[in-house]
């Protein structure tokens, strides 16, 4: 099984509003349920793992091979942060339903191309 | 960019995982079991109390009627109502008044279901058609059913417990990839909390109205009643066993005349609940001894109804207990509430669905001086009435000439700390009469990058602070398990002054202006992690309890058309 994801320009910084563009492609072993894209932030930290699914596209009972062209405007909040207890990032995942297999892209969404820094 | 990864999925390590299974499986499954199997029973049983219902309407004729002896400690009082009903020309007779009648503890309460029915008197009774030897005078509701509710918990525990248990696992390959998306809460956690929360306030309702609630309000209504002579008839120490032991309670029957005829009953009180227990009982016992006058108190509207005590005693209080569940409940709901609308409260921080700005917004406190004094007043009612149970056995035994040492010593840390929640009380009480800062905040839902003025006025005595800082913080607060324990770790990353001063002519109102930093992080809230933001009041007074006064405030991020 082969998972890939990629933003249309290769970039991982986004600013809130701005359009997150890519294709999520897949070849699977099998048949599969459906396919989600799905744009999220998740914590880490010392704290319990928060974890918020912001946007979620859904390919329903797709090809065993076969690509899906997202776009998805990046939300206004929460900034990808790093504090000294918490840090929060975004990321996108293409999830295979119901097995779950996963390929996920590391995003950066806040107003500068780094993390908002609290430490 | 491109990644690409080869998620073939790896065998699980299938002993450990086999033998997690098996144990949920078991644990989860008995929880099931015993949980359907009351269900069942309860249902039958309530069903059993239906099923008159359905029987035929047929004239009966009342034979004799009064109050039996059950033969029963738990329940010595019945109405015995004997009938004669006829069904296909053959006569029956029956003294079966409802469905599961095993009697009751009260005498008025078996004495006022016979007074319904008059010997000679005519009645309509219900008969199995099935069988017509069995008959009923009466049909009742089947509240049983509501009992169902506490054996559904164990089932639902045990379903959900199944459920997580085998879901999604039927091979080894979710176990192979890790999703961090998958970890995403479906929200139904917070409702969970909401009604586990709502059902605690139900619970507590439920034992606090019978309990108390009545009570309380029969032995207010009883203030009008009229002393009356009465004799005691009959007084017994009735005992049955329980699942914790053996329950006892003193049976004092009395009778008395008002309205023109003999009356008799066995309400000692109207706090029957608060007075079991065996040295309660044998109290009782003691006070009415058998054959001896006394003096109870008649209702003059209803002479049926009297009591012997109506007196409030302090041990009364204990019926304020279920009132913790009440508190705790809807504290349990309203925090799920407030999570769910957090999770709204995230959705809402998409494009298109912004708030408009507001214009200026009077800050309310985090917890005012009042919720001070309230929630440190229930801590030591609450600590000091359970620790006071302990006490007063360590005291009895002191008086009995055997202390019990070890009971003593245990208890010394417990009573520090009610002692030190009276101090806490005490110094809330005395913050009562500080000034009270009131906090006007221009705009009301800051944007970071904005520039951000706060009012500030001092009600009442302003002139007693002798020193005031006012200030911005934004701090990270983190929570987690250790072990059993929920701990909030908090982490200041900035403060802002607004004001820090001695000068008795800027402390009682005062306006201050600063710019909120852009590069820093807005308000967020997330179940367990948390960046806050207030506005932090703190002033001291000399040889006073110090003003103190927490103002959260919402940063917003920044405006997107301004990237």
């Amino acid at each position: 099984m082969m998972l890939t994801l990629q933003t249309t320009n290769g970039g991982t910084w986004f600013k809130p509003g701005q359009l997150i563009e890519g294709r999520a492609s897949w070849h699977l072993e099998g048949e599969a349920d459906a396919i989600e894209v799905r744009l999220f932030w998740y914590t880490t930290g010392k704290g319990t793992q928060d974890v918020e699914i912001v946007r979620r596209l859904r390919v329903d009972s797709p090809d065993t091979s076969g690509h899906h062209d997202f776009s998805i405007r990046a939300p206004k909040g929460p900034y990808s942060f790093s504090g000294k207890l918490i840090t929060l990032a975004w990321a996108i995942e293409l999830v295979v339903l119901p097995g779950g297999e996963t390929k996920r892209l590391d995003l950066l969404i806040g107003p500068a191309p780094v993390e908002v820094d609290l430490a | 960019m491109e990644f690409s990864v080869d998620t073939t999925p790896k065998q699980p390590s299938g002993c450990g995982s086999l033998a997690g299974k098996g144990f949920g499986t078991v644990f989860f499954g008995l929880f099931f079991l015993m949980g359907a199997l009351f269900t069942v029973f309860i249902l039958g049983e309530a069903f059993k109390q239906l099923a008159p219902w359905w029987w035929p309407a047929t004239d009966c004729t009342i034979l004799s009627s009064g109050v039996g002896d059950t033969g029963d400690d738990q329940h010595p009082y019945r109405a015995l109502v004997r009938y004669r009903y006829e069904i296909d020309g053959r006569a029956y007779e029956s003294d079966r008044v409802f469905h599961s009648d095993r009697g009751t503890p009260s005498f008025d309460r078996a004495r006022d279901r016979a007074a319904r029915y008059q010997p000679g008197g005519a009645a309509t009774c219900r008969v199995s058609p099935d069988q017509p030897a069995l008959a009923m005078l009466e049909r009742r509701l089947p509240w049983i059913v509501f009992a169902v509710l506490f054996p559904l918990i164990f089932v639902a525990i045990g379903g959900i417990g199944l459920y997580a248990t085998w879901r999604g696992s039927p091979s080894g390959k979710e176990q192979a990839v890790e999703s961090i998306s998958q970890k995403a809460s479906s929200g139904r956690g917070h409702k969970v909390l909401v009604f586990m929360g709502l059902t605690f306030v139900v619970v507590g309702v439920a034992v606090f109205v019978p309990m108390t609630g009545l009570p309380a309000i029969r032995l207010a209504a009883s203030l009008t009643w009229e002393a009356t002579p009465c004799t005691i008839v009959g007084a017994s120490m009735r005992s049955w066993s329980t699942d914790d032991g053996t329950s006892y309670r003193a049976d004092v029957l009395y009778e008395y005349r008002a309205g023109g005829r003999d009356w008799r009953s066995n309400r000692v009180d109207f706090f029957s609940f608060l007075t079991s227990g065996r040295d309660n009982a044998r109290a009782i016992l003691d006070r009415y001894p058998d054959g001896a006058d006394a003096a109870c108190w008649v209702n003059p509207g209803d002479p049926s109804r009297s009591v012997l005590e109506r007196q409030f005693r302090p041990k009364h209080l204990l019926g304020l207990i279920p009132l913790v569940f009440v508190i705790a409940g809807g504290a349990l709901a309203n925090h799920g509430r407030k999570l769910m609308g957090l999770r709204r409260g995230v959705e809402e921080t998409e494009i298109g669905k912004d708030v408009p700005a507001h214009g200026p917004l009077i800050l309310k406190p985090e917890v005012g001086p009042v919720g001070k004094v309230g929630a440190s007043v229930f801590f030591a009612l609450l600590w000091n009435g359970i620790v006071s149970v302990f006490v007063w056995q360590a005291w009895k035994a002191w008086e009995s000439g055997s202390p019990d040492w070890f009971l003593n010593i245990f208890l010394i840390p417990f009573v520090l700390v009610g002692l030190f929640s009276f101090g806490v009380v005490g110094h809330f009480l005395l913050a009562l009469a500080n000034p009270r800062p009131r906090l006007t905040l221009i705009p009301g839902s800051p944007r970071l990058g904005d520039a951000l003025r706060i009012e500030w006025v001092f009600t009442g005595r302003a002139g007693r602070i002798g020193h005031v800082r006012i200030f911005l913080e934004g701090r990270e607060e983190a929570t987690y398990q250790r072990g059993t324990d929920t701990v909030t770790d908090r982490e200041v990353f900035t403060t802002h002054n607004l004001i820090d001063t001695g000068n008795d002519w800027e402390i009682p109102k005062g306006t201050a202006e600063i710019i909120i930093p852009s590069d820093t992080m807005h308000s967020f809230a997330a179940d367990s992690n948390k960046i806050i933001w207030e506005i932090k009041v703190e002033g001291e007074i000399v040889r006073w309890p110090d003003v103190s006064q927490n103002f959260p405030i919402e940063i917003r991020p920044t405006r997107v058309e301004d990237f």
